[in-house]
């Protein structure tokens, strides 16, 4: 199974005379875990829309293994890259199994059927979001959180190269937050990923990328770019950086009581 | 709604092929005996031979009277067939536009067609030919759910795609707009014989049912739902959801054109021939749902079948309640099939969208 490199240069995008994203640059390199982080409303969703091909960007390109993702069709893309999106259905009548085999149909010819194979790749993302016991379950009756690992579930099913993921700790607690992301560590997949929590983004991402309105502020090992004064100044609360007394990480602890005007 | 009902799919996929082969079965059944009741009843045997007979000429030795030939071929066959493909039709095009939208309100008629018909249909009926430069009543009932279809979709119209709300909005503003018409129409002619004959076509059924009015419905339907059919996985799909489909790989914009082209096409050429008959294309997908899951690989071939038997039985109904009269289809699908949906959706519990 061949690893991949994924690269953004010099992204540009506008709604109606409104910049969401400038100049946006980034790499990831083979089997890297690259966080983007940043406020809301700093270009994180758009910044993974136009890499998995939902947005068109005014000017720049997102390229997988040097081929611009513009020149695949949703099929060969859905084929290398999975996504996991905030974003999700309700209102489906749908199964839990149904749902995640949903992730074969990229790789299957019109009219081709499931096969045992699809079955078992299925049951093996259920087993490893730790949900094999709700296949049978109707998608629309389980929690939030287990919504998110249905949807994680999905991604894998995909067996992509490529993992974005927009938010996927959001409605998960926080042991769940940390077996995903483990999870996903594990995988050794070329990941993109956008973390609202800056410890779970410094305790997992190879690199950070940080988004303060549609520009790249900062990006760089967590070590380096999480820094008490940008914390301070993209996200406007008063921040120190230490060490978790457990595991001796990097850790940000914000005070947002009287943290500066939002600007 | 009710918790000791499991949050599973009520039937395991396993199944499918049983129930397609009940539903195939129940069908072949339910043509032949609809064809059996009437005025004149008719033994099942003779309903199949004079059919082969048809088809072959000369094949089987005349057991039958040429009167009872006559029926059969010339009345009740057709008509029957017509309830089927309208049947299957409607539901298809109901459980495509469902997902497409992901709204579970949706019917066939959303996007304006069943209006636009009607407005056709109800100016031929009224005036007479004459006006609309002597079109018949299924031209220009047809001609007119084009109209309002052609609306709908240039309303929606915005960047280069169809977005589900404004396509939901503009199919019901084009309806109430083409409905005002027909009702001030109706509203304003002298005869109440004629507002009758009028309110009765908006109604549906299937008096008109002759062979060569069943062609083209059967062969659009037909076509229409291999074609649904061979794009199930899309449908599932974009039922989750039109970026979501992107990101498993299907082209949401280019399926939900093919599929808002096939449900309009089918449903316009269904309702110039009969009329706007109502709940057929919005609860028999439901209620396949509730039987064989969201799948819709599984879910499209139950609906059809599912629809055919339903709409058959309607019209055996709507034809000797107060035969020799015939009550509109619409009233019988909507009488005989709500309080039906209502007791099967309580007794289900939980699953698919009517939890």
């Amino acid at each position: 199974m061949g690893i991949v490199k994924v690269d953004v240069r010099d992204l540009s995008w506008a709604v109606a005379n409104t910049q969401i994203l400038v100049d946006v640059a980034l790499s990831c390199p083979n089997g890297a875990f690259v966080g983007v982080v940043g406020p809301n409303g700093s270009g994180k969703s758009s910044l993974l829309r136009c890499i998995y091909r939902v947005i068109k960007p005014g000017s720049g390109s997102v390229t997988i293994d040097g081929r611009d993702v513009w020149d695949l069709t949703s099929r060969a893309l859905a084929r290398d890259l999975a996504v996991v999106v905030q974003e999700r259905p309700n209102e489906t009548a749908f199964t839990v199994r149904e749902v995640v085999l949903m992730a074969r149909g990229p790789h299957k010819k019109l009219l081709e059927r499931d096969t045992p194979d699809d079955h078992r790749l299925v049951a093996l993302a259920l087993r490893r979001v730790g949900i094999e016991a709700l296949g049978e379950r109707m998608f629309d009756t389980l929690s939030g959180g287990e919504k998110q690992r249905v949807v994680i579930a999905r991604a894998l099913a995909q067996e992509p190269r490529v993992l974005v993921l927009d938010e996927p700790t959001t409605h998960l607690d926080i042991g769940h937050q940390h077996q995903v992301l483990d999870l996903i560590r594990a995988l050794g997949l070329t990941t993109i990923a956008a973390l609202h929590d800056l410890n779970l983004a410094a305790a997992y991402c190879d690199q950070v990328v940080v988004l303060h309105r549609g520009s790249i502020r900062a990006r760089g090992a967590p070590s380096d770019v999480l820094t008490a004064d940008l914390v301070e100044e993209v996200y406007g609360v008063r921040a120190a950086l230490g060490r978790h007394p457990l595991t001796g990480r990097l850790h940000v602890f914000v005070d947002g009581r009287e943290g500066k005007p939002m600007c | 709604m009710n918790g000791a009902v499991p949050n599973s799919r009520p039937v395991a996929s396993g199944t499918t092929p049983v129930v397609i082969g009940v539903l195939l079965a129940t069908l072949f059944v339910s043509a032949t005996v609809a064809v059996m009741i009437g005025p004149v009843s008719i033994r099942p045997d003779v309903v199949w031979r004079v059919a082969l007979d048809h088809l072959n000429p000369g094949w089987l030795s005349q057991t039958w009277q040429a009167f009872e030939a006559s029926i059969i071929w010339e009345v009740r066959l057709p008509r029957v067939l017509l309830a089927a493909v309208a049947g299957a039709g409607l539901a298809v095009v109901g459980a495509t536009l469902q997902a497409l939208l992901r709204n579970p309100l949706a019917d066939p008629y959303l996007l304006g067609t069943s209006a636009g018909a009607a407005l056709g249909a109800v100016g031929v009926l009224l005036f007479g030919a004459s006006v609309v430069g002597g079109l018949s009543i299924s031209v220009a009932a047809f001609l007119g759910a084009l109209t309002a279809i052609v609306a709908v979709y240039v309303l929606a119209w915005q960047d280069g795609r169809f977005p589900t709300g404004r396509l939901v909005l503009s199919g019901v503003a084009v309806s109430y707009l083409f409905s005002s018409v027909t009702n001030l129409l109706i509203f304003r002619v002298p005869s109440g014989e004629q507002a009758r004959t009028a309110l009765f076509w908006m109604l549906g059924g299937l008096g008109s049912a002759r062979w060569d009015a069943l062609m083209l419905p059967t062969v659009v339907v037909a076509a229409g739902t291999c074609t649904l059919v061979t794009f199930a996985r899309a449908l599932n799909a974009l039922s989750l959801g039109e970026e979501v489909a992107t990101t498993l790989g299907v082209d949401g914009d280019r399926f939900r054109r093919i599929g808002f082209l096939i449900a309009s096409l089918s449903t316009g050429v269904l309702v110039a021939v009969t009329g706007g008959i109502g709940f057929v294309g919005l609860m028999v997908p439901h209620f396949v749902r509730l039987i064989v899951g969201a799948d819709h690989r599984r879910l499209l071939p139950a609906a059809a079948l599912t629809g055919a038997i339903f709409l058959i039985w309607a019209d055996v109904l709507a034809r000797t309640i107060v035969a020799p009269e015939e009550l509109p289809l619409g009233i019988v699908t909507a009488f005989a099939g709500a309080p039906f949906f209502l007791w099967l959706m309580r007794s289900r519990g939980r699953s698919g969208w009517a939890s």
